[in-house]
């Protein structure tokens, strides 16, 4: 190896490294500062020097606050989202792809235009249907339009045009119906954009903070982002170690199902972008 | 063929059809009551103006008032202001994510030792929820916070983060590009992955030096996905919202209030809904002329190469 290839390694690893400790620090400092005794107060340098290791303010947030109800609330929510998104949008891609019948492209154009119109758009509106529904302060009123997702409709269709045609009709010659060649060979088949979607689906709803932020009004109704949210402007400066904590129970298991999930995860998103380039 | 014969026949073909149109229903019913019926009642809605206060809003009798919403918003110095940070803040984003994600790619493609575990700590705070990492980092730009902490450490002096007017909206973009720049890095890096390989065999045996293959290969190769990930970040930068209520809630003063930290505060705080809706069809009309925009610009770029 000759002197420029050297440098050049160097200076690739420096740049990997300080970018590393950009993306990841954050994360650290919230963890450690999560686990810090309250009493000793919180110091600037508490995440680079830790002073110690309590759990009081994980035992404080989950008493003090309805946190364990918060929990509960989010993992009915982004769960019901991403097993509601593979049965509705399955079947719908399933007949988008498969099924042949007047007008199909123009229907998925349609459902693919949801696509462009951005939720500020339609925020009032659509809250406007909800108390009409009289579903705000409901799971009803967070989950049903959360399944209503043309991406994932979009990335179901795609996986399933890869399905060669003649699987199914040779199950039509057997005289299978229409609907069991959705449920009995398409679905199995699909397995992994079907657990890619619901990943994608858990992740982004377990996020979500605007939407849920005006349908819950009630405490006992916020999801984790709108609790811990709600908890900072209310504690302002003096409750860190217990926003933390907070604040790790929400990102982990999004983590955990990201690097589960990561390589389809970054498949699906370059099929995307390849899509839109198109 | 005898006519009750065809249409028999006809029928048992519709019964065909029929099925999938019964698959197709479910999503169809939500996609209008969710999102078509929503967007139709959002243009009718910005005509009309809602009583505001406490006792107006979702249950006050709307009146018609042609486009006294738009006008007044237009009229509202703070919308202005909205408008001008969002626009300053979406090509800082921008310009910023595409830059750090552009090199990241380029980097991550030399397949040195442990570029899965770079692309992961990269990709890992798209997995994260916004608003929880922007209170966390919050926390850390406090004046007393462990950022300036570090710059001390480093010999410079503290700054004033989240209180000076126009560093403010430089911290919501840092936050902004630590949580996305990952997840453009990783499209660009598919895009590279894909790219064939015989144009660089080529540039190799004619004795292309590193910067001139990537000025003259790479990047006019990578332009199409570089277009994406510009308008990808363009319509996210443009859309921002919980960065904004996670580290100033638009402060100082109205430093970093933008068009949907607006609407929100309008519609759900001021129940000004016809004036909040109107900023939310001026949203709408952006996004769709950013994605004209990128169609057209694509079409330009693929003749390019």
């Amino acid at each position: 190896m000759n002197y420029v290839k050297i440098l050049s390694r160097a200076v690739f690893y420096a740049v990997l490294i300080a970018i590393a400790f950009y993306t990841l620090f954050p994360l650290y400092h919230m963890f450690i500062v999560s686990f810090q005794p309250s009493a000793v107060g919180l110091f600037t340098d508490i995440s680079l020097i830790p002073r110690g290791f309590s759990l009081k303010n994980y035992i404080d947030l989950f008493t003090t606050t309805a946190m364990p109800r918060w929990i509960v609330n989010t993992a009915i929510y982004a769960s019901f989202v991403a097993l509601g998104t593979i049965l509705l949008d399955s079947l719908t891609a399933f007949a988008l792809s498969k099924g042949r019948f007047p007008l199909k492209e123009f229907f998925f154009v349609l459902i693919l235009s949801g696509l462009m119109i951005p939720i500020q758009a339609i925020l009032i509106p659509l809250f406007k249907v909800m108390v009409t529904l009289n579903w705000v302060n409901t799971y009803w009123g967070i989950i049903i339009p959360g399944i209503v997702s043309p991406s994932g409709v979009f990335l179901l269709r795609q996986y399933m045009l890869s399905i060669p045609d003649e699987l199914l009709d040779s199950a039509r010659v057997d005289g299978s119906s229409e609907f069991s060649l959705y449920w009995r060979i398409t679905l199995p088949l699909s397995t992994p954009m079907i657990a890619t979607v619901a990943a994608l689906k858990f992740i982004m709803h377990w996020n979500a903070f605007l939407f849920p932020l005006i349908m819950m009004r009630d405490e006992n109704m916020f999801t984790i982002p709108v609790g811990i949210a709600t908890f900072q402007a209310w504690a302002g400066a003096s409750l860190w170690g217990q926003i933390m904590a907070g604040s790790v129970v929400a990102v982990i298991p999004t983590i955990v199902v990201f690097l589960t999930f990561q390589k389809k995860i970054v498949e699906s998103l370059a099929l995307r972008a390849r899509v839109i380039k198109r | 063929m005898s006519l009750s014969r065809r249409l028999r026949e006809g029928w048992k073909k519709a019964s065909r059809y029929r099925v999938y149109y019964f698959m197709i229903i479910p999503y169809l019913i939500g996609f209008v009551a969710f999102q078509l019926y929503p967007i139709v009642e959002a243009f009718r809605l910005s005509l009309y103006s809602f009583a505001g206060g406490r006792g107006g809003g979702f249950f006050a009798q709307p009146v018609y008032v042609g486009l006294r919403n738009f006008e007044r918003m237009f009229n509202d110095s703070i919308f202005i202001i909205s408008l001008r940070n969002t626009v300053i803040y979406t090509i800082g984003f921008v310009c910023m994510a595409t830059a750090v994600a552009l090199i990241m790619a380029l980097v991550l493609w030399e397949n040195l030792k442990g570029t899965t575990f770079f692309r992961t700590a990269y990709f890992l705070p798209f997995a994260t929820s916004s608003i929880i990492v922007s209170i966390v980092w919050k926390n850390m730009l406090q004046p007393m916070g462990v950022a300036n902490f570090i710059l001390n450490q480093l010999g410079l002096p503290s700054l004033p983060w989240l209180t000076n007017g126009d560093l403010a909206l430089f911290a919501v973009m840092i936050v902004s590009v630590w949580q996305t720049f990952g997840y453009y890095a990783v499209i660009l890096l598919a895009g590279l992955q894909a790219m064939p390989k015989d144009f660089y065999e080529a540039a190799k045996v004619d004795g292309a030096g590193a910067f001139a293959t990537l000025r003259y290969i790479t990047l006019p190769l990578l332009k199409p996905m570089l277009f994406v990930v510009i308008f990808l970040a363009t319509i996210s930068g443009f859309q921002v919202y919980d960065q904004i209520y996670g580290l100033t809630r638009g402060g100082p003063g109205y430093a970093t209030m933008t068009l949907t930290y607006y609407l929100y505060w309008k519609g759900f705080e001021n129940f000004e809904l016809g004036l909040a809706d109107a900023v939310g069809i001026f949203v709408f009309f952006v996004s769709l002329g950013l994605a004209l925009i990128q169609r057209k610009a694509l079409e330009a770029g693929k003749s390019y190469v």
